[in-house]
């Protein structure tokens, strides 16, 4: 029992340390190319970017607690750190070779073959990456965003 | 170009010196426009902002039922009774509600209510009344700095724009909330003594004169008519975009708010309608749609792309200083300038700007500006419409409050809480928080 609580409380650890270094990696290497603007990521694409990492959690404080040896305080103060993990701000950042998300991931404009845009959402297509990256745009930024994505991704 | 910018600044010119209603001057300047060609009146109509009026007419109505409810006075009334009028609490509350209801409707109806109740107390308790009725005015602008709804710049920022309720609570509405408790604790440290001093007088006979202020009962069905359309109202203003993705309908700010002042409208008895009609305030409505045409004027004739390119140059291209400059500039200036058709005008020269690579994100300039023009209000008694009905309002029933106290009493915490808005500007913007 208590080997199987060490591995747990560890395997949450690295999950919430894996979601801590999304929302704010401790090394920011300069995305490629020249910015030519940040956009702020709305809730739904921190939440899709952490997405894998915060149900894991979920399991492991639901079998954390159902086998005994995580206490419902405890779970709360875990799933607690991770939402506010979740609700840092984060920001995309579109430059001249292509997209940072969240100051982590760099998508290069070569990398997508087309783009479509909906309400708050911009899917650009993408041959890796499930097929496409969805990123979540307020509404009253659309217009700059898609100047950029109809330049970059056009003209490739 | 140059018969638009001087028709603006003739209208300006009236609008200010306030000898003309500024509702017929805007309306007449969008008129010559028409009528010197500038624009014709097919682009006269397309560049009023429908949805920024139907917002405002929406939102008029439902604020004037419960005006005509006399819930606002109900409201204070029972907040002063539970602290039994005394005057450290009372000033605290008066101040927090003046920026409590400013979120959420025009500060002119929250000012012409409170000032005349302030008065009213102040009298009885023998406080002076001038730095309190200053001290809520400052505290209903930098307020209504917190919603979509709170000021007009916020109106004419987030309809033309495309922000939302949410979007603004979420990122001035924390902002506003500093901003209103510092000034709180400026007007309280600043009035303290006099306040301990009104404490230790305060009577029981005092009390009980005061209990027989505004004793009418509340309008019970105006109340929960006026109540629930504003609920509802608010409820959409939040969740406007969503529910407009999920049901495929366009329901936007305007929708929002006139669906549930239709349905109070509908609610409401004969007689009790047209009341409510009468009171709404359509003359701001007017000075909306001519105050658009006249700017559709100066867009027409790109003066606005070439001062958002002056302004990017100035800047050198630095985000920091170019938030700074749209937070103090147009803050300073709206301190003597009407914020509503310097905000307009604004809008402008910020969608050119986000245009520019390199310049922050739409929403950073956005709420920068909203700050700067909805606190700079409260430097002058002319800053904004709020100013003005307190100054007004004391000038004819207490005495004249002069340009010299309201300046001295104003201006030190504004530019506090200006400082403080600047530092929370820049550090929301470091860390991706806009």
């Amino acid at each position: 029992m208590y080997a199987l609580s060490l591995i747990g409380y560890v395997m949450i650890g690295l999950l919430l340390m894996s979601m801590m270094a999304r929302a704010r990696p401790r090394v920011k290497d300069p995305a490629p190319g020249k910015a030519l603007k940040n956009i702020p990521m709305g809730l739904p694409s921190r939440f899709q970017l952490q997405r894998s990492s915060f149900l894991a959690l979920l399991t492991g404080i639901a079998f954390g607690l159902l086998a005994g040896w995580m206490t419902w305080s405890t779970a709360g103060i875990v799933a607690a750190i991770a939402l506010v993990t979740i609700l840092f701000p984060m920001r995309y950042t579109f430059t001249t070779k292509g997209i940072s998300v969240g100051d982590g991931a760099f998508y290069p404009w070569n990398g997508f073959s087309g783009f479509s845009a909906k309400g708050s959402s911009l899917k650009l297509d993408h041959p890796s990456l499930f097929g496409r990256l969805t990123l979540f745009v307020k509404p009253a930024e659309m217009g700059n965003v898609l100047e950029y994505v109809e330049r970059y991704v056009r003209t490739r | 170009m140059i018969f638009a910018i001087v028709i603006f600044v003739l209208a300006y010119i009236a609008i200010a010196s306030e000898k003309f209603p500024r509702h017929w001057v805007a309306l007449l300047g969008g008129s010559l426009l028409i009528m010197f060609g500038v624009l014709t009146p097919s682009e006269a109509m397309a560049f009023i902002s429908w949805e920024t009026l139907g917002l405002v007419a929406g939102m008029f109505t439902l604020v004037s039922i419960l005006v005509n409810a006399g819930f606002f006075t109900w409201l204070a009334m029972t907040s002063l009774r539970k602290v039994n009028y005394h005057p450290v609490p009372l000033f605290i509350i008066l101040i927090l509600l003046a920026a409590f209801l400013a979120a959420f409707m025009d500060s002119i109806t929250v000012m012409l209510f409170l000032a005349a109740l302030t008065l009213q107390l102040c009298t009885l308790l023998k406080i002076d009344p001038v730095p309190l009725v200053i001290a809520e005015v400052c505290a209903a602008n930098t307020g209504g700095a917190a919603t979509l709804v709170g000021d007009p710049p916020n109106v004419i920022l987030g309809t033309t724009l495309g922000f939302s309720f949410a979007d603004f609570a979420t990122n001035t509405g924390p902002i506003a909330i500093v901003g209103a408790l510092i000034l709180m604790v400026y007007a309280f440290i600043k009035n303290r003594k006099s306040l301990k001093e009104a404490h230790i007088a305060l009577t029981p006979e005092m009390i009980e004169k005061i209990d027989e202020l505004h004793n009418e009962p509340l309008h019970v069905h105006l109340t929960r008519v006026g109540l629930t359309g504003f609920l509802m109202a608010v409820f959409l203003l939040i969740f406007h975009i969503p529910l407009s993705h999920l049901t495929g309908l366009p329901i936007n700010a305007a929708v929002s708010a006139l669906i549930p002042a239709g349905v109070a409208l509908i609610a409401l008895r004969d007689d009790q309608r047209k009341k409510v009609l009468v009171s709404v305030d359509g003359e701001s409505i007017l000075f909306f749609a001519g105050l658009f045409m006249m700017i559709g004027g100066l867009e027409k004739v790109h003066l606005f792309e070439s001062l958002a390119e002056s302004l990017a140059l100035a800047t050198a291209s630095n985000p920091n200083t170019l938030i700074m400059a749209l937070h103090w500039g147009p803050g300073l200036a709206s301190g003597i300038l009407d914020n509503v058709p310097l905000a307009l005008a604004m809008t402008f020269v910020l969608k050119d700007l986000a245009a520019i690579p390199g310049t922050p994100a739409l929403s950073m300039l956005v709420w920068s500006l909203a700050m700067g023009v909805d606190v700079g209000g409260n430097l002058t008694p002319i800053g904004a419409s709020a100013n003005v009905v307190a100054y007004s309002y004391m000038e004819h029933n207490h005495g004249s409050i002069g340009w010299k106290r309201w300046l001295v009493i104003a201006v030190p915490p504004t530019l506090i809480v200006m400082i403080v808005a600047s530092i929370i500007l820049l550090y929301k913007y470091q860390i991706g928080w806009y």
